[in-house]
């Protein structure tokens, strides 16, 4: 059975990057979420294998969204993606629990290479 | 020397975004009056309608960065970031508006990154506007907030040609009253340090 994942990313260009490398790799994108409210009621809907989680978005940013999904399910598996200078959102989205992190402008290898180490497959 | 960092990290930046290699075809830093710069955009270029992403740096010496290209640039800058033919994308939609405003938010934090590694200047980026307008417009209103409080301005300003597909884009950055001091005064201490 195919991964499935979950995308939430206030860009729309990324959700759609991140979905046509994902579902060329054999993944199923389940649904997509536009800030981290939506993220946390998706998660709660549709119950993914994966999120893949934008730090910095409007409303809830990525790092809450992080929390309450795990605050839900602590098994919960968040990728979170970040422009490149902000190691500090990084280091605390490490810090309160996220699985791997991908930096952006992202390279089609370096996405897959988390969501397989994540789906323990790498 | 910050100028010329910064510029070349956000070229980088950009060839990677797009996968393709984005040239410098200019890159200066001066000091002009705001007014008459206004002016002499509004004067040559008010005919090119232009879609710009303008993002706001807060931190230790705040400036105000913008992306720009013409509107037939960012459909084809919106191919590239999709890997998809150039050509497909044939009219402005929330791929455009949305391609515009991710390569303004990285080109951005890629400057932000130099100041912060290179300079030990903190600062964060704040969510992207998108603006779609005639240059003179975006530009008057990019320079709005700064210009009030004095005439004469430094501007960093660096234009980009990506050869293949004929595509020119232009970023200038332009530091908040008083950060052009702060970051003088950084620079100095730090170089003298070494």
């Amino acid at each position: 059975m195919a991964g499935r994942i979950l995308i939430v990313d206030d860009a729309p260009i990324i959700r759609l990057m991140l979905k046509d490398i994902l579902v060329a790799n054999g993944y199923e994108v389940v649904g997509e979420g536009s800030d981290g409210n939506e993220g946390v009621q998706k998660y709660k809907e549709l119950k993914p294998d994966v999120v893949t989680m934008d730090i910095t978005m409007p409303e809830k940013d990525g790092i809450q969204a992080l929390e309450e999904i795990l605050a839900m399910d602590e098994d919960a598996k968040v990728i979170v993606i970040t422009a490149i200078d902000q190691r500090e959102a990084l280091m605390e989205a490490i810090r309160v629990g996220a699985a791997d992190y991908i930096i952006k402008p992202f390279e089609t290898d370096r996405v897959l290479s988390a969501i397989r180490k994540v789906f323990g497959e790498g | 020397m910050i100028a010329q960092l910064s510029v070349d990290r956000a070229s980088q930046v950009l060839s990677k975004l797009i996968r393709s290699g984005a040239r410098i075809t200019l890159e200066r830093a001066y000091m002009t009056d705001i007014s008459e710069a206004t002016a002499k955009i509004n004067a040559q270029e008010n005919q090119a309608e232009v879609i710009g992403s303008m993002v706001d740096m807060m931190g230790d010496a705040p400036f105000k960065f913008l992306f720009y290209a013409d509107a037939p640039s960012c459909l084809i800058l919106t191919d590239l970031i999709l890997q998809r033919e150039v050509g497909l994308t044939k009219e402005f939609n929330i791929y455009v508006r949305s391609t515009i405003q991710e390569i303004g938010n990285i080109m951005a934090s890629a400057v932000c990154n130099v100041f912060a590694s290179d300079f030990e200047i903190a600062m964060k980026p704040t969510p992207p506007k998108v603006v779609h307008d005639f240059l003179g417009t975006v530009f008057q209103e990019f320079v709005m907030g700064t210009a009030a409080e004095r005439d004469e301005v430094m501007i960093i300003e660096s234009r980009f040609y990506i050869v293949r597909y004929d595509v020119k884009c232009t970023i200038y950055i332009l530091p908040f009253p008083g950060s052009d001091k702060t970051i003088n005064y950084i620079c100095n201490t730090r170089l003298k340090g070494e």
